[in-house]
């Protein structure tokens, strides 16, 4: 009998061994990568705490162009006897910490924020920049103590928090050449300005959203790679041409592989269609009980069956969000991919070694409505924003100017493996990754639209809106498994932003 | 009885007594009863985004969380998937039983401790590996029904909305049975072998031994383990989290939902605190009821009496 039992139970523990042991693929890759669009980059920007911090890098790159970025002039208008000191608080460009990180997945060293604070001090010695990195777990709640604290000047991503942030925009209408210089701003729309954006911080590096093509899956299956003045109907018709088994590898092949599949951020797939397909779902008012909100418009309900369409021809574990493999390493079984993490998935190819094998393209372009003709809207960013409570207002608008204009400054932010906010940066992008990405980064930027937000435009708001970003995720995740219709999807954020409106009152 | 004055002298001798508590107290007082407190204050509050410029608005948060269908929904799969989880009680107890049967070896030391490691490994490394188990596009699980069943299964135990509370529920056995099965386990073996010894006398077979013998004295064992999974499963994430992809929609379709994911959303991913507190304060309530009916079952307001 003890026998049995024994035999019983080991069988038993073996099965839940195995259930322990299961995880024989690669592990799961839910946003891994460089994206760190405001909502988004809470979990894909690593701390630096994550990282293999300090110390001699395998490898390092440093960007020795010598590129004319219109540099930084040291502003003598401003009081250089003062003695001041600026507190910067939050996640973003200077988590690599004081004295950088080495990258995991190419081995580059990413030199600390103590470069940026020697260089700053070259201009203004009287200033004494005090640095505070912040995680990217709960970084709103951070910040937010931090700034009732009263001890914070520049807050690092605080362009998403608006209520907290001074509006740079008449700052910026006093120097438009400066303006001039830069990709774009960190604005965000909010029902203090129904009719524009508020311009609530300045990008220190920007990230557009770009496809990845696996030529080895277009050559085995005899098809041209697309053209960048390609749409989503020609990507319908790629993805449906590349899904399959591969003629050559026999290996299972899909179409396409959705921004963020499996992840949390899988709700911008609905702002990016919704975008293409010219819907306006928010009417902005003078209150959020004023805004009219329409998800269930013919663009809107279009926007969810065009994510019902792509997906078709996504893999059925990337559907699951189980082995979502967004990584480069080769052994991808998807043909197109869309990622905003552009310098990290280049050098994700380089480690492999498979540099020539992915090549990126420019998001499809917008077929309809206001951005008709231009690449899909889509950039992460790593932004600055001035405290409205700070007292050192004028100096802290000069580190934003400096962090973007510096040509030391763009150096440290490239070699940080990020696309600095500086238009003149550009060379030093092209030093790094080479000019075919140079050119797709430099395109996507300058055709994104003035005061463009991911988060907060004509077609959805992640701010104002309660959990409405988890309802959207729910929705476009239904669609994509099919446990929702793409009217049934709009329905249910209808239903939830009216929910949600009439608790208001 | 007559109650006896405390006197300043009976203060001062016990001084030193009360010292060392007092630092306790202070901490608790500070950090676990003020927040409370405050919890529920602000929960009367439409303190906003940045908790600042808020006032009181009486029960309206509380009205609006009754009556959201998110709210309801995630209050239902909570109930449900902690329900669920009570599984745990008789499965351990049936491992227990089994271990038990073993005798006092080495191979019952062995199995004992093999079958609690699951409860030491960290949440976030078990629902990785869940993923890969419980994925309906080639899933360990689904792999082995197909073998046993002959044909392919795709059952989508984590995507399927009709079937994620079973995906969810597989999990948390898989995460809470050791330390069921130790507790059980530990009881079993206090139980007196005499009574057992008099009833094999009797002539009770194994079966009734087991119905009238084993159940009625793990009472207490079973009473505990149903409250305090009661509680854990109330108060379920980071596994439901990090299976909905790091976010808290509760995927798929909600379903997957907990009040303290409606929680955690209002609170840090799109902060309104003063709804956020009072979805604590309905889930405290929860808890302390679930509390008390410990506390009845336990007997332990019943002390002095004994």
């Amino acid at each position: 009998m003890k026998r049995k039992l024994a035999l019983l139970m080991s069988t038993v523990l073996l099965a839940v061994a195995v259930a322990g042991c299961g995880s024989s693929g690669s592990s799961s890759q839910n946003d891994a990568g460089g994206g760190n669009t405001e909502t988004e980059s809470k979990e894909e920007a690593p701390a630096a705490t994550e990282e293999t911090v300090v110390g001699e890098a395998e490898d390092s790159f440093k960007v020795e162009a010598e590129v004319d970025t219109g540099g930084y002039q040291k502003n003598e208008s401003l009081d250089l006897d003062e003695k001041v000191t600026l507190n910067v608080f939050g996640p973003g460009v200077f988590n690599v910490g004081e004295e950088g990180v080495t990258d995991l997945t190419s081995g580059i060293f990413k030199p600390g924020y103590q470069e940026i604070i020697d260089r700053w001090n070259e201009f203004y010695p009287n200033v004494t920049l005090e640095i505070e990195p912040a995680a990217w777990d709960s970084w709103q709640s951070a910040i937010t103590t931090a700034c009732l604290s009263g001890e914070v000047d520049i807050i690092m991503h605080g362009g998403t928090m608006t209520d907290l942030t001074e509006d740079l925009a008449p700052y910026l209408d006093k120097e438009p050449e400066y303006y001039e210089r830069i990709y774009g701003t960190a604005s965000r729309r909010t029902t203090e300005h129904p009719d524009a954006f508020k311009v609530s911080g300045i990008s220190v590096s920007l990230s557009p959203c770009i496809g990845w093509l696996d030529t080895k899956i277009f050559e085995d299956y005899g098809v041209d790679l697309p053209t960048s003045d390609w749409t989503y109907d020609d990507l319908l018709e790629l993805a449906e041409k590349l899904t399959g088994t591969d003629p050559v590898t026999g290996q299972e092949t899909y179409g396409v592989l959705l921004y963020s599949s499996g992840g949390s951020n899988l709700w911008f797939n609905y702002v990016q269609a919704a975008n293409a397909l010219g819907a306006k779902v928010f009417k902005y008012g003078s209150s959020i009980e004023e805004c009219e909100v329409d998800f269930m418009s013919p663009e809107s309900v279009a926007a969810f069956q065009l994510i019902s369409d792509l997906s078709k021809f996504e893999s059925p574990g990337s559907k699951e969000g189980v082995a979502v493999s967004s990584t480069i390493n080769g052994e991808n079984d998807w043909a197109i991919m869309f990622w905003d993490g552009v310098m990290a998935k280049h050098f994700e190819a380089e480690a492999a070694e498979l540099g020539d094998r992915y090549v990126p393209i420019n998001m499809p372009l917008c077929s309809v409505g206001e951005y008709k003709g231009i690449p899909t809207p889509h950039a992460g960013d790593n932004n600055m924003a001035i405290f409205k409570d700070s007292d050192n207002k004028e100096w802290a608008w000069e580190f934003i100017k400096f962090m973007t204009t510096d040509e030391k400054a763009t150096q440290w932010v490239v070699s940080n493996m990020e696309v600095p906010n500086n238009k003149a940066g550009k060379d030093m992008v092209q030093e790094l990754v080479g000019s075919e990405l140079a050119t797709v980064i430099d395109y996507s930027l300058n055709t994104l639209p003035e005061y463009y937000n991911n988060a907060t435009n004509d077609v959805f708001n992640n701010v104002s809106f309660g959990s409405v970003t988890n309802t959207l995720i729910t929705a476009v995740d239904n669609v994509v498994n099919e446990n929702m219709t793409p009217e049934e999807a709009a329905q249910s954020m209808q239903d939830y932003v009216d929910e949600y409106l009439s608790t208001l009152n | 009885m007559q109650k006896k004055k405390i006197t300043k002298r009976d203060v001062k001798r016990n001084l030193t007594w009360y010292s060392f508590i007092i630092v306790t107290l202070i901490a608790l007082a500070v950090l676990v009863y003020f927040p409370t407190l405050k919890t529920f204050y602000f929960s009367a509050t439409n303190m906003g985004t940045y908790g600042t410029d808020y006032e009181v608005i009486g029960l309206r948060n509380y009205r609006t969380l009754l009556t959201s269908k998110s709210f309801l929904k995630a209050l239902a799969n909570t109930m449900l998937l902690a329900l669920y989880g009570l599984l745990t009680i008789p499965l351990g107890f049936l491992l227990a039983n089994a271990i038990n049967s073993l005798g006092r070896t080495k191979l019952q030391g062995f199995f004992r401790v093999m079958f609690y490691m699951p409860n030491i490994i960290t949440g976030v490394s078990v629902v990785l590996i869940f993923q890969y188990v419980l994925k309906g596009n080639g899933g360990l699980l689904n792999q082995f029904l197909s073998l046993v069943t002959g044909r392919e299964v795709t059952i989508g135990w984590i995507t399927d909305p009709s079937l994620s509370h079973v995906g969810a529920t597989i999990i948390w056995i898989w995460m809470n049975l050791g330390y069921s099965m130790l507790l059980n386990l530990a009881n079993l073996q206090s139980i007196p072998t005499e009574i057992y010894d008099a009833a094999s006398v009797d002539g009770a077979t194994t079966w009734k031994r087991m119905i009238y013998i084993t159940v009625p004295q793990m009472k207490s064992c079973f009473a505990f383990l149903f409250v305090t999974g009661m509680i854990n499963g109330l108060s379920r994430f980071t596994d439901l989290y990090i299976l909905g992809g790091n976010a808290c929609a509760g995927r798929p379709n909600g379903t997957l939902q907990t009040i303290l994911m409606y929680i955690y959303q209002y609170s840090f991913e799109s902060p309104r605190y003063g709804l956020s507190s009072a979805g604590a304060v309905i889930l405290f309530i929860i808890v302390f009821v679930m509390t008390i009916f410990n506390v009845q079952l336990s007997g332990f307001l019943k002390g002095g009496d004994d």
